[in-house]
């Protein structure tokens, strides 16, 4: 499958350090992710999916069931953390990792969320978007772009280009959930 | 709040072994609470493991200790640990340290017991190790996917909790919170008075106010409160910060101000304090909120 082209880049561009679009946050420190267990990647290769080399996901049990996807309201922009998945498109890819994938580094300083973060993928590198994913067993990928650090608020035309560089690669079928942003 | 005391095992191999505890076999099996005080306050040979000196005397010195509330166990070695489980004591809470060298293929061993330790029901385990970076490959194994909301990692040389705590000071929070409603504990070596309230579960929730509103601002609201952690005192600090969400009763969605694109779909919309928003749901949904810009209930 083909990487993201120059044309892809200039489109969804410029690339992004984690929290640039978000002005509420301090400035990106990477000393404070790097403490909290949030900044590597090295770890989570084997959990790591990529829109060119190995694909989607086939993990049968981390696939989302019609009736899990009414019962959790995932269309109304609900989360259902089980099977929740992270995706960052980055200058190469999309990539994407399950959400619950455990990050006892994270755990370690925030006792609560010991598991990865959309930073736990880029390594703390530069990205286009990012948001969460779920695979589900009607053959949609349903999407949104929740995500503190490479998250976008922006408007429908902009999320259709990025909808349309995933399916350029090998992630086909993308409904967009409903957001309140 | 439990009836039963709050019991605590620490595990380590390097307690300083005077040769007086030698001689009466005080390490061949489980060490008392009096003899882990002793050696704490009368022996200077703890070096590295000084944080857990200090730990053994703030809980020995406790209130919540001397009123019986808290039971301290000491072993030299995790299968001494696992035999006083299989005898009926059971820990509330396991301080347990990852590297025997003397023992061949220690990590693997370490993951083994640890996996015994982990099945004791509602167990809490701080794992210690000089070897943080590099247990992620032991335990982020799928062996462990039913216990990650029951281990915590600490790296033998000091660290600090990201904002707040010494990892000494957390644990005993931790501890003391277990045991009793109120209690005083550290952050930054400062004495706190913390008692549960609507807002705060434990101690701990304090790491949330510190994500949420920032370290520097609470660590001044602290002082402003006289450093006691209680009902009025996180009010006082959730109001100063005057921060508040947007709800929507009719979507049940709870929303960041800032994120105000589509707000004509979900009027009307009612503005809640961090307070009330804590109060209504929780201090996790206010962060998740914070961090996804809206939440839908």
């Amino acid at each position: 499958m083909p990487a993201l082209t120059e044309e892809h880049i200039k489109i969804l561009g410029p690339l992004i350090n984690p929290f640039e679009r978000n002005l509420e946050k301090p400035p990106f420190d990477i000393e404070v992710l790097k403490a909290r267990g949030e900044a590597h990647n090295n770890a989570f290769t084997y959990a790591i999916h990529n829109g060119i080399d190995n694909g989607l996901p086939t993990t049968p049990e981390k696939i989302l069931t019609t009736q899990e996807r009414d019962e959790y309201r995932i269309l109304e922009g609900r989360k259902y953390f089980e099977k929740c998945y992270l995706w960052v498109i980055d200058e190469v890819s999309i990539k994407i990792m399950w959400e619950k994938t455990p990050n006892i580094l994270r755990g370690a300083a925030i006792p609560e969320k010991a598991y990865v973060c959309h930073t736990n993928i880029t390594g703390c590198q530069k990205a286009l978007a990012g948001g969460e994913m779920y695979f589900c067993e009607d053959g949609n990928i349903y999407i949104n772009f929740s995500s503190d650090r490479y998250g976008y608020r922006g408007t429908d035309e902009r999320k259709k280009r990025v909808i349309e560089v995933m399916e350029y690669m090998e992630y086909k079928n993308i409904q967009l959930i409903k957001e309140y942003f | 709040m439990n009836h039963k005391p709050t019991t605590v095992f620490i595990i380590d191999d390097d307690f300083p072994k005077p040769p007086e505890f030698r001689e009466k076999g005080v390490y061949n099996s489980a060490i008392s609470m009096e003899n882990l005080y002793h050696l704490a306050v009368n022996n200077n040979e703890w070096q590295h493991l000084s944080y857990l000196q200090q730990l053994i005397k703030d809980i020995y010195t406790s209130e919540s200790r001397l009123r019986g509330e808290i039971n301290l166990i000491g072993f030299s070695t995790p299968t001494q640990a696992l035999k006083e489980i299989e005898s009926g004591i059971l820990p509330n809470v396991v301080i347990y340290d990852w590297e025997y060298l003397n023992s061949p293929a220690y990590s693997q061993n370490s993951t083994e017991w640890l996996l015994k330790i982990l099945v004791v029901p509602n167990v809490f385990v701080f794992i210690y190790s000089n070897l943080k970076q590099q247990l992620p490959k032991y335990l982020n194994h799928s062996s462990f996917n039913s216990h990650f909301s029951s281990f915590q990692l600490f790296s033998k040389k000091g660290e600090q909790i990201p904002s707040s705590f010494k990892a000494e000071e957390f644990i005993f929070q931790h501890i003391i919170g277990l045991a009793t409603d109120r209690g005083e504990i550290k952050i930054n070596g400062i004495n706190i008075e913390f008692t549960k309230n609507s807002y705060l579960k434990s101690a701990s929730d304090i790491l949330y106010l510190q994500r949420i509103l920032g370290s520097e601002f609470v660590l001044d609201e602290l002082a402003k409160i006289e450093f006691r952690v209680n009902e009025l005192g996180v009010e006082k600090i959730l109001n100063d910060s005057k921060g508040y969400l947007l709800f929507s009763e009719k979507k049940n969605i709870l929303l960041n101000p800032s994120e105000n694109k589509n707000k004509e779909e979900l009027e009307p919309l009612v503005e809640l304090s961090y307070a009330e928003v804590i109060k209504r749901f929780s201090i996790s949904v206010l962060e998740d909120t914070l961090e996804r810009g809206f939440l839908v209930m």
